[in-house]
This record gives C-alpha cells, sequence and structure tokens, in this order.
C-alpha cells in the first residue's frame, strides 16, 4: 500500500467526483487493473470488479443507512458513478478506497437531503427504550447470537462518524490513513473517532 | 458470489485499538446481506449499455483502417442517398457524353472531299471481307448529287470510326437516335456542298466567258476575240453563246 504520509500532503490527484486520493501503483493493485481493462471495453472485468465488491458495499451502506431502500437506491448510485467514470479513472487510489469514497459522499448528500440522522440524545433515548428489557435479565447469559444482534444494534446507534469509521475498520479492515482519505478526516480524528466507537460498542455488548 | 475481504495491509502501522480483536471477531459473524439479483441485473445492465454507448466515439476516418478499428456502420438512409446520388450522377454524364458526341457529329466535314475518302472506309468496315466487291466510289464531278443518298446510306449503317468508342452500351438507344438525326443533318450538307462544287468546276469557263464579255464591253475587241478563240480551240464542245459567235464573226 503506497497510502503513506498525512492528509492532504499524501493526495497525488484529483479523481472523478472531486474525489482524491493517494497515489497508488496499479501493478499491485488487481481490482485497478480489472477497472482499467473495463475502461477499455472489457465487460468481463467489470463483472469480476463487481462480484469482488458488491457484498461489502452494499453491507457497508445497509449498515450505515439501515434502510434497505436506501442502501439500494445507493449501491445502485455508486456503481452507476464508477460506470461513469471509468474514462477518467487513473489508479492512483486503492480501488476500494475510491469505491468507498463515492459511496460515503453518496451517503453524505443523501442524507442532508433527507431528514437530520437522529441526534446524540435521540440515540440515547432509542437505545435506553430497546437496552431496558435485556438490563432487566442481567442473569440471563447471552448466547452468541444476541452479541450478534447486540454488536449490530450498537452499531446503527453509534453516531454518523463515529459508526461510518467503525464499519470501514471492521468490514473493509482500512487503516486510519485510508478511512481518513474516505471521509475527509484527519488521520487523528478517524483514531479519536474510532476509539469512542469501540469503547461504546464493548459498553453495549458487557451491559 | 464471494465477498472481497482485502489482506492486511503489511505496511499498516496502526496498533489495535482497545478490544478492536474481539469486535472484528464478532462484527465478522453478523449476517452477510447482499445486493438481491434485480440489483445485481440492474449494475450490470448499465455496464453493459455505457460500453455500447461508448463505442461510438471510437470511430476513426482519414486514415486506413486497420484491425481492432471501431467504425460505425453507415445508417441504411445514408447508404440509398448515396446510391442515388451515384446513379444520378452518371446519368447526367452519359446525357452529356452523349450531347458533345452529337454535336461533333453534327459538324460538317472539313473538305469536301473528305466525304468521299471516308465513305470506302465506312463500307469496308460496315461490310464483312468476304461480301462481293463494292462498286467503285462515285467521282464527285461524275455525279455530285446522285451519291448523295448512297452515302447517306452507308453512313447510316455503319459508324464513323473516330465517334464509335464515344458512346457507351448502356446509352445506345439514345446514341442511334442521335446520329440518325446527325446523318439527315449531314446529307442536307452534304447536298449544299456538293451543289457548290458543281457551280466552281464551271465557274473557270463562265469566267473566262465573263471576262471576253467585258473586253468586248470595254472596246478591247482585238483582244477579247484573241480569248474567244483561245477558248474555242480549247473548248471545242463548248457551245459558245449566240452573242459571242456573232463578235466572232464580226471583222
Amino acid at each position: 500500500m503506497a497510502a503513506t504520509g498525512n492528509g492532504a500532503a499524501m493526495l497525488a490527484g484529483i479523481l472523478p467526483h472531486g474525489l482524491i486520493s493517494p497515489p497508488m501503483d496499479a501493478a499491485v493493485d488487481p481490482d485497478a487493473t480489472l477497472m482499467l481493462a473495463y475502461a477499455h471495453g472489457d465487460l468481463a472485468a467489470f463483472e469480476t470488479l463487481y462480484a469482488r465488491h458488491r457484498g461489502m458495499l452494499y453491507r457497508f451502506l445497509l449498515r450505515s443507512v439501515r434502510e434497505r431502500h436506501r442502501a439500494d437506491e445507493l449501491f445502485q448510485e455508486t456503481w452507476s458513478r464508477v460506470i461513469a467514470a471509468r474514462q477518467r479513472y487513473q489508479p492512483q487510489a486503492k480501488f476500494t478506497t475510491w469505491l468507498l469514497q463515492i459511496a460515503h459522499n453518496l451517503m453524505i448528500d443523501a442524507a442532508r437531503r433527507q431528514r437530520p440522522m437522529a441526534g446524540a440524545e435521540e440515540t440515547d433515548s432509542v437505545l435506553g427504550s430497546l437496552a431496558l428489557p435485556e438490563r432487566e435479565q442481567p442473569e440471563q447469559a447471552l448466547s452468541e447470537f444476541e452479541r450478534r444482534r447486540r454488536l449490530q444494534r450498537a452499531i446503527e446507534q453509534l453516531p454518523d462518524e463515529q459508526r461510518t469509521a467503525v464499519l470501514l475498520r471492521l468490514e473493509q479492515e482500512l487503516s486510519l490513513e485510508e478511512i481518513a482519505v474516505v471521509t475527509g478526516a484527519g488521520r487523528e480524528t478517524v483514531k479519536s473517532r474510532l476509539r469512542y466507537a469501540m469503547t461504546r460498542l464493548r459498553e453495549m455488548l458487557s451491559e | 458470489m464471494t465477498t472481497h475481504q482485502p489482506p492486511p495491509d503489511p505496511d499498516r502501522i496502526d496498533e489495535p485499538l482497545p478490544g478492536e480483536a474481539e469486535l472484528a471477531a464478532l462484527y465478522r459473524q453478523l449476517p452477510a446481506s447482499e445486493p438481491g439479483p434485480e440489483l445485481d441485473a440492474a449494475v450490470l445492465r448499465a455496464a453493459a449499455e455505457a460500453l455500447r454507448d461508448s463505442a461510438l466515439p471510437f470511430e476513426r476516418r482519414g486514415n486506413p483502417r486497420q484491425s481492432g478499428d471501431r467504425v460505425h456502420p453507415q445508417p441504411a438512409a445514408r447508404r440509398r442517398r448515396q446510391r442515388w446520388l451515384f446513379s444520378l450522377s452518371s446519368a447526367a454524364t452519359v446525357v452529356l457524353a452523349a450531347g458533345i458526341a452529337w454535336q461533333v457529329h453534327r459538324q460538317p466535314p472539313a473538305e469536301a472531299p473528305a466525304t468521299s475518302m471516308t465513305l470506302p472506309h465506312t463500307d469496308e468496315s460496315a461490310q464483312p471481307s468476304a461480301a462481293p466487291v463494292a462498286p467503285p466510289p462515285p467521282t464527285v464531278t461524275a455525279a455530285p448529287v446522285a451519291a448523295a443518298p448512297q452515302a447517306r446510306f452507308s453512313r447510316a449503317q455503319a459508324k464513323p470510326v473516330p465517334l464509335s468508342s464515344a458512346p457507351s452500351p448502356s446509352m445506345a438507344p439514345t446514341s442511334e437516335a442521335a446520329e440518325a438525326d446527325a446523318v439527315l443533318a449531314e446529307s442536307a450538307t452534304l447536298r449544299t456542298s456538293t451543289a457548290a462544287r458543281a457551280a466552281n468546276v464551271a465557274t473557270p469557263g463562265q469566267n473566262e466567258l465573263r471576262q471576253i464579255r467585258q473586253l468586248l464591253d470595254q472596246g478591247e475587241e482585238e483582244e477579247a476575240r484573241q480569248r474567244l478563240e483561245a477558248f474555242q480551240r480549247a473548248h471545242p464542245q463548248w457551245p459558245l453563246p449566240p452573242d459571242l459567235q456573232e463578235r466572232l464573226r464580226q471583222p
């Protein structure tokens, strides 16, 4: 991975839709090679690329917006942007980073157009109402199924920036720099968001 | 459909956050939601359509075609229009060539004897070699006017050599009609020129007689008498006009 450096200083190019990315050697990213092949007319290359990333992208969107129809719309729009940008695509960034960056920006735009996300107070209220019955049964041993359900719910209730950072970290295993590139935040900000988010998740799981 | 999980970056210098490993292990046990088949089909269809649409700007023109070039097939309407223009231009060319041939053919011969010179040639070219020998060509002085119909007939049967290659087979009907008109026009010209030639042949004797009369009118009777006697010796078969015979008998 060639994403070294910090913040804007490591950005080597501006990608379509105003996306910026760190320099990336296309030879080490097979996804970038597939994308270039598709840009030259190879539809099979796109099908391979799509098969490799459809699941992770969809989960990232679904767990971020928490509504399937919105996730479907964002998923389709993200790939439409990829298709439209094929002629201008330059493998200066890891394809996954570029793809998630498109999806994240679309998600932010959609959230701005729609109702604002739930605030911290509303989240606490919802969290309290949902968690109360379980807290009334502390003696119940949580099964693995229940732990997964709690984790899913806890992720959904995180603030947007923290939830995005956690999803990019846990789902995509992105580095702090990569998360910073996707979200447009600084590396230390990303690190702080991850610390708060993971602490919150652990608390909710141990409750 | 498999889910791509990028391998951990070996250059990643991030230290694991507190409790990250436990959360990551539990996160990986969450149900793996995936897009529905309709969504997959919509995305793949959009990718294919984009490639089809982007094929248009790849047309290359002006250079020799090479393998791998993507050239648009011309619309059917455009091909039909080009065929129509080609046919129209071809017809216009044929009409122009026929008009020029007709005009060239209508021009009168530069010299009157040329007509009698071309007649044997056209007769030979029109008749096979095994045909009976044609009668000798009429001389201009012997039968100037009577030869015209035969010349017209001969020329109508055989095309002139210089123009034989001018009309194309496709314009045969037009060419024959034009040639028939040209033959009629030329025969009229021939008749006129032949009559003029006949008049020119008689002119020397008449001129001499006219000059003799002028000498008599001018009072040069002696000279006129001498020229009249010389004329009579040179042309004994020529009957002298009565007035000149009377002058010749006068002392």
